[in-house]
């Protein structure tokens, strides 16, 4: 990752409370971390409200970003994060079921879907995903819109990684029969 | 198929809604409340802080006023920029703050006169007294010429940060606020002087 130096004195200046370098961050990043609290937690001003919380953690955290990964993905993170404690505030944190950990153990190949041959849009997508069972949605969500590794995701929902690998491409096969009911 | 799949999701835009009307105000509102918050929690460890980042800002922004105007301007031409930004910007040989937008072009043109016209007020106050005074806003400037060539080096590098073209803006600023605040002690000194002269009359 290259960071300049004029990005490098903008983060300085976050982390030292500088509120014209804080608001140019923020509106950099608003609509992108909007929309990654929203797909979780489907509810506008919850949306919001995460996002903030999140912008204002980061700058008073702005020490435990290593600055391996660019300033974006790690605030992503905190999204995510707090995104998901709010559902398991809420109770609404998918359970694993029996069936999920029984499907472990059987062989899975990766699951590939054509998606522009299946004429598929973003707008699309996200519709078929909202009709998906909430794990599956949330999972898909993270792997495919986010674009997080299954290691990353394991951690964040506190899965295994079998558990992460099966659970995807579950939920992918059940997108792919989804995606033909819409088409 | 291999990637297919993950491909196509990261070639989408996800993100097709609209923030909430005020979101802005509203996290103003609690980076406000957060500072309220922590002056009140860490008074003392607070103060000795403050003290320090007043004089750093001091040293910034001697005046307030001049600052929030050029603020403001400097708001105005990041905003007026980045819309016409945003639609695409035409690559140019020299890389500078005009080669990202008409208004960019404007804002930058406009700087630089003012910064000379302030300049050429400063060197019509050339005096034995204001000697010193001068010579280290020029140094100063020169200082800030410097960072603005490293700066420029950062933009051809990330054309499209606005971070980069905000510190370009700054820098102007910076040096406006810089001649503004010499004329300001040049302004300070004579009077003194002459408040010194009529005491001995």
């Amino acid at each position: 990752m290259t960071l300049t130096a004029t990005e490098i004195e903008l983060y300085q200046l976050c982390e030292n409370g500088d509120r014209r370098a804080q608001m140019q961050v923020y509106d950099q990043y608003a609509k992108g971390m909007y929309h990654v609290a929203l797909r979780i937690v489907r509810d506008t001003s919850q949306a919001e409200d995460i996002m903030q919380e999140s912008m204002i953690t980061a700058f008073a955290k702005m020490k435990q970003w290593n600055r391996e990964a660019t300033f974006g993905s790690w605030l992503k993170r905190i999204v995510v994060n707090n995104s998901l404690t709010h559902l398991r505030n809420e109770k609404r944190m998918p359970t694993t079921d029996y069936e999920e950990v029984a499907y472990q153990m059987e062989q899975v190949p990766d699951q590939q879907i054509d998606m522009e041959a299946a004429g598929m849009t973003a707008k699309k997508v996200l519709k078929v995903m909202d009709t998906l069972k909430e794990s599956y949605r949330q999972i898909l969500t993270l792997s495919l819109i986010e674009g997080m590794d299954n290691e990353e995701i394991c951690e964040i929902l506190n899965i295994s990684n079998a558990m992460c690998r099966t659970t995807i491409s579950r939920a992918k096969s059940s997108l792919r029969t989804k995606m033909e009911c819409y088409g | 198929m291999g990637k297919g799949m993950e491909d196509w999701f990261s070639k989408q835009d996800f993100d097709l809604e609209k923030l909430p009307e005020g979101h802005r105000t509203r996290f103003m509102d609690r980076l406000d409340s957060i500072c309220a918050e922590q002056d009140s929690l860490e008074e003392d460890t607070a103060i000795a802080l403050r003290v320090e980042h007043r004089q750093n800002q001091k040293i910034r922004t001697l005046n307030t006023t001049t600052i929030i105007k050029w603020s403001l301007v400097a708001g105005l031409a990041i905003l007026m920029g980045l819309t016409v930004f945003n639609m695409g910007a035409t690559p140019e040989t020299d890389l500078e703050l005009s080669s990202v937008s008409p208004e960019m072009a404007q804002a930058q043109d406009f700087f630089k006169r003012t910064i000379d016209a302030e300049l050429e007020r400063l060197n019509k106050e050339q005096s034995p007294e204001t000697e010193r005074i001068i010579a280290d806003t020029k140094a100063a400037l020169d200082k800030l010429e410097t960072d603005y060539q490293s700066i420029k080096k950062d933009f051809q590098v990330n054309q499209d940060s606005k971070a980069v073209i905000a510190a370009m803006i700054t820098n102007f600023q910076m040096r406006i606020d810089l001649l503004e605040t010499a004329l300001e002690q040049i302004e300070q000194l004579k009077t003194y002087k002459e408040n010194e002269n009529e005491i001995f009359i």
